[in-house]
């Protein structure tokens, strides 16, 4: 899943669709009151959901955050699950670039969500504030669920629902603020500039690793 | 003693007949005979049994000039000049004093001595040239030198008996002029210096010799003379070696000369052993040790050499290795980024074989799904719709054809893709496997490099090959040390024997000295009584002049020493004794004064008139009577006196100067 513009775009926005059904999968909650009546999960706020997706696509910032929860919380085994997401050059392997836009890391979700909603997967609610666009919730149908579930199961893809879940983990019970203002606090991150593709923090992981005694195999 | 020698001393000795002085000596010291003639020979040391024919010395002219300052600034030339070449007695009298009658008598003996002796300041600081000529043994002596106070300038010329050879002596100062006019006379009338020593404080004995000037003391009778013969000098016994020289005792001469050259062998001997202090002052066995030490401290860094070259050898692998070692971690280096680039084209290329995959599943997947509402407006999508979609391949979302995927160009991308992850796997294995070998590489020159390492501090622990050429420099100054005190040693060695030599020939030229002196002064001591009689003292028994220059003198049982006598009396002894010496003995060898003799102020020694007539016509007819006696007297008196008027008497009238 490249950023590659070209033919590929289009069978791109395919993979975007069915990670992004993996994350809404992985980090929905029990619906609220404003959700569709065949919602099943909840995944409040775009914000949130950019998060989430940026720390799938880039393994060496999920391992960089997983330090830091080791940190906070040595016995919790968040160490070896860093160094888990930094072998076999996975940063380089599963890494998807993506762009700094005003607020953080930010990709355009609309296609992807569209076509998950075109197979009633997935379904979004935007909520208007005021007049005024608000906060836009993600809902898991109960068919997005089982579909979820089946293409789980391929080996191609079996990654990315792997990944959801330990992102969502990750992420706890932070909400979208929380976690970009998380993100926000790798210097790389934050200094990328505005429309730039945020740089990887590979070698930055190693030496933190480094100063806990830790080499990577 | 060997039983060779006592048998060469007693083939020589008998009982009749007494042993030779070589003999004696050989006896005394064990030392065989030819060495001690040797020793003797080498130190000329002559054995004077029978004492040297008197030389006699008389003036045969004395000149002087200069220039008075007077009061009131009155600058006054002035000369002297007197003939004095016939012996016999030369008088200056004047009823007055302090008109320059001892001054000539003191210019006399300037000129003599190459010293002053006590000439006045003021007559010193007028007298601008003198010249003096003495008759030594035959040849002439012209003394002649200008003045300006001490400071003198001059020459003495010598002109031998045939009087066609002649050699100039010239002196700039002072000092020179000394030494020329000791070297002169003491050559001339065949002294040497003698030898003595003191003690000066309690336990210190000091060394000395007595030169010309000592010798000189015996020609001067004045108000300062109190010993028989010169000044009595407390603390030494110069009177007694005078008189022993001018008695001519046999053997004296002798024990003189062997103490002399004693003593020179004692100072050189003393000088080495300071030069051997300067080296330290380590023994022949000491300084051997330290040669052999050195010897064997180079031969072990002689073997440095070997080690010194390994060394270099070492050094230059060192150096080989370190470079190898370099290009080995340069090659790692590189070898490590062509892994690098390897995993990361591997990575790459894994990428897109996984992307290919995912678009293929992700395809699949939703593929397989029937599309129900619209995304934008969520408006349920017709049956019709989707059966369209697969009669007319259009979408039933928003109704475009679709144009369907080659599945051969699918896999096609695939294949490629797999292929290129294929090559990029084959080629992480093969930079790996060049990684792992030129790691090895690396540390087997890293290991070799270690080991050459360790080898070379080693070797460079042993020390370095100048250390050779410093142990080199001490064995050469050990060796030249050593030269030296065997030098020294051996010269010691040879020293002390001769030292025994030289010290036993002077004890054995004393006692035959003493033993002979008991007669010459025996014979000395009768001859001056007579002429004491003859000289006035009337009351005078006898007179006994000691071997150590004391003299008893018995006034008809009352015997008084020299000093005790009246000033007279000592003149009269004093005059007696120098008549004996220069006349000698008739059938003896004995006296050897050279007979001149300078007499100032006879006249303050008496008290009577007659008595001092008396002894000046004693003194006339001892002068006539003894041939080679010259006198000078310098005397002031009012009074007859019986030298009469001839060449050699100056009479200065009343209220007049001598010059």
């Amino acid at each position: 899943m490249s950023n590659d513009k070209g033919p590929d775009e289009v069978a791109r926005r395919k993979c975007d669709a069915v990670r992004i059904l993996f994350i809404i999968n992985a980090a929905g909650t029990t619906p609220g009151k404003s959700a569709p009546p065949d919602a099943i999960k909840e995944l409040r706020a775009e914000m949130k959901l950019q998060a989430l997706d940026f720390w799938v696509r880039n393994p060496d910032y999920l391992a960089w955050e997983m330090i830091l929860l080791h940190e906070s919380d040595p016995r919790a085994g968040w160490l070896d699950s860093a160094v888990e997401v930094l072998k076999n050059g996975e940063p380089d392997i599963r890494r998807i670039a993506m762009l700094r836009y005003l607020f953080g890391a930010w990709e355009a979700v609309q296609d992807a969500v569209g076509t998950l909603r075109t197979y009633g997967l997935v379904d979004q609610v935007r909520k208007i504030k005021g007049g005024k666009p608000g906060e836009t919730s993600y809902f898991l149908t109960a068919k997005g669920e089982q579909k979820a579930a089946e293409i789980a199961k391929s080996a191609a893809l079996k990654w990315y629902a792997d990944r959801a879940l330990l992102v969502t983990k990750v992420a706890s019970d932070r909400n979208g603020s929380a976690l970009k203002k998380r993100q926000h606090e790798v210097e790389k991150y934050h200094e990328t500039k505005h429309h730039a593709y945020i740089p990887p923090i590979f070698e930055d992981v190693k030496a933190k690793l480094a100063t806990l005694h830790v080499a990577l195999p | 003693m060997s039983k060779e020698l006592e048998t060469e001393i007693s083939t020589i000795a008998s009982d009749e007949v007494p042993l030779t002085f070589s003999a004696a000596i050989s006896r005394r010291t064990e030392v065989p005979i030819d060495d001690v003639e040797a020793i003797l020979r080498k130190y000329e040391i002559d054995e004077c049994s029978v004492p040297e024919q008197a030389r006699h010395l008389s003036v045969r002219f004395v000149r002087f000039s200069g220039t008075k300052l007077l009061e009131g600034g009155t600058q006054q030339a002035f000369s002297f000049d007197w003939d004095t070449s016939n012996p016999g007695m030369y008088v200056v009298i004047s009823p007055d004093n302090l008109i320059g009658k001892s001054t000539i008598l003191q210019v006399i003996l300037w000129a003599l001595r190459g010293a002053i002796k006590n000439l006045s300041g003021p007559s010193l600081a007028w007298i601008q040239h003198v010249e003096v000529g003495f008759l030594v043994d035959g040849k002439s002596v012209d003394v002649v030198f200008d003045s300006k106070g001490e400071d003198v300038v001059g020459q003495a010329t010598v002109i031998e008996a045939d009087g066609a050879t002649q050699s100039e002596f010239k002196f700039a100062d002072r000092n020179s002029f000394k030494i020329t006019m000791e070297s002169v006379m003491m050559k001339s009338l065949g002294f040497s210096r003698i030898h003595a020593s003191r003690k000066d404080g309690e336990s210190n004995l000091v060394q000395y010799t007595d030169g010309w000037l000592a010798y000189t003391g015996a020609f001067l009778s004045d108000s300062r003379t109190d010993a028989l013969l010169g000044e009595f000098v407390q603390g030494t016994s110069l009177t007694q070696r005078l008189l022993q020289v001018f008695i001519g005792v046999p053997w004296a001469q002798t024990s003189f000369k062997a103490m002399a050259r004693a003593r020179d062998i004692n100072n050189e001997d003393a000088k080495r052993r300071a030069r051997l202090r300067s080296i330290g002052g380590r023994s022949i066995a000491d300084l051997e040790a330290a040669i052999a030490e050195a010897r064997a401290a180079i031969d072990s860094q002689g073997q440095r050499h070997v080690i010194v070259d390994k060394l270099n050898r070492k050094q230059e692998e060192f150096r080989a290795l370190t470079a190898d070692s370099s290009q080995c971690l340069v090659a790692v280096f590189q070898a490590e980024q062509q892994v690098q680039a390897a995993e990361l084209a591997q990575r790459l290329a894994t990428r897109r074989v996984n992307e290919l995959k995912e678009i293929s599943a992700a395809s699949e997947f939703l593929g397989s799904l029937k599309p129900t509402c619209c995304p934008r407006c969520s408006k349920p999508i017709s049956e019709a719709r989707i059966e369209a979609e697969v009669s007319d391949h259009s979408c039933s979302v928003c109704t475009e054809v679709i144009d369907p995927v080659d599945p051969l160009i699918f896999e096609g991308e695939v294949a490629e893709a797999k292929s290129r992850l294929k090559s990029a796997d084959d080629h992480v294995k093969a930079t790996r496997k060049f990684l792992e070998t030129w790691q090895a590489k690396n540390a087997s020159a890293r290991k070799k490099l270690e080991v050459c390492g360790e080898e070379l501090s080693a070797l460079a622990a042993l020390g370095t090959a100048a250390d050779v050429l410093v142990l080199k420099d001490k064995l050469a100054r050990l060796e030249g040390n050593l030269e030296i005190v065997e030098a020294v040693e051996n010269a010691s060695l040879i020293d002390e024997i001769e030292r025994k030599v030289l010290l036993a020939t002077e004890d054995e030229a004393k006692d035959r000295a003493e033993a002979a002196s008991v007669d010459a002064f025996g014979k000395i001591s009768a001859e001056v009584t007579r002429i004491c009689k003859e000289l006035g003292m009337k009351n005078l028994q006898s007179i006994r002049i000691k071997r150590n220059a004391t003299v008893d003198i018995d006034h008809g049982g009352v015997v008084d020493s020299f000093g005790k006598l009246s000033p007279g009396e000592q003149l009269r002894i004093r005059l007696a004794t120098i008549i004996a010496m220069v006349s000698g003995l008739p059938g003896m060898r004995l006296g050897r004064h050279p007979g001149l003799l300078l007499i100032d102020s006879p006249g303050k020694e008496e008290v009577a008139r007659e008595s001092l007539n008396l002894l000046l016509l004693e003194m006339l007819k001892a002068v006539k009577n003894v041939p080679n006696l010259q006198i000078f007297v310098a005397m002031a008196t009012s009074d007859a006196d019986p030298f009469g008027d001839g060449p050699n008497v100056r009479r200065i009238p009343s209220g007049e100067y001598a010059w």
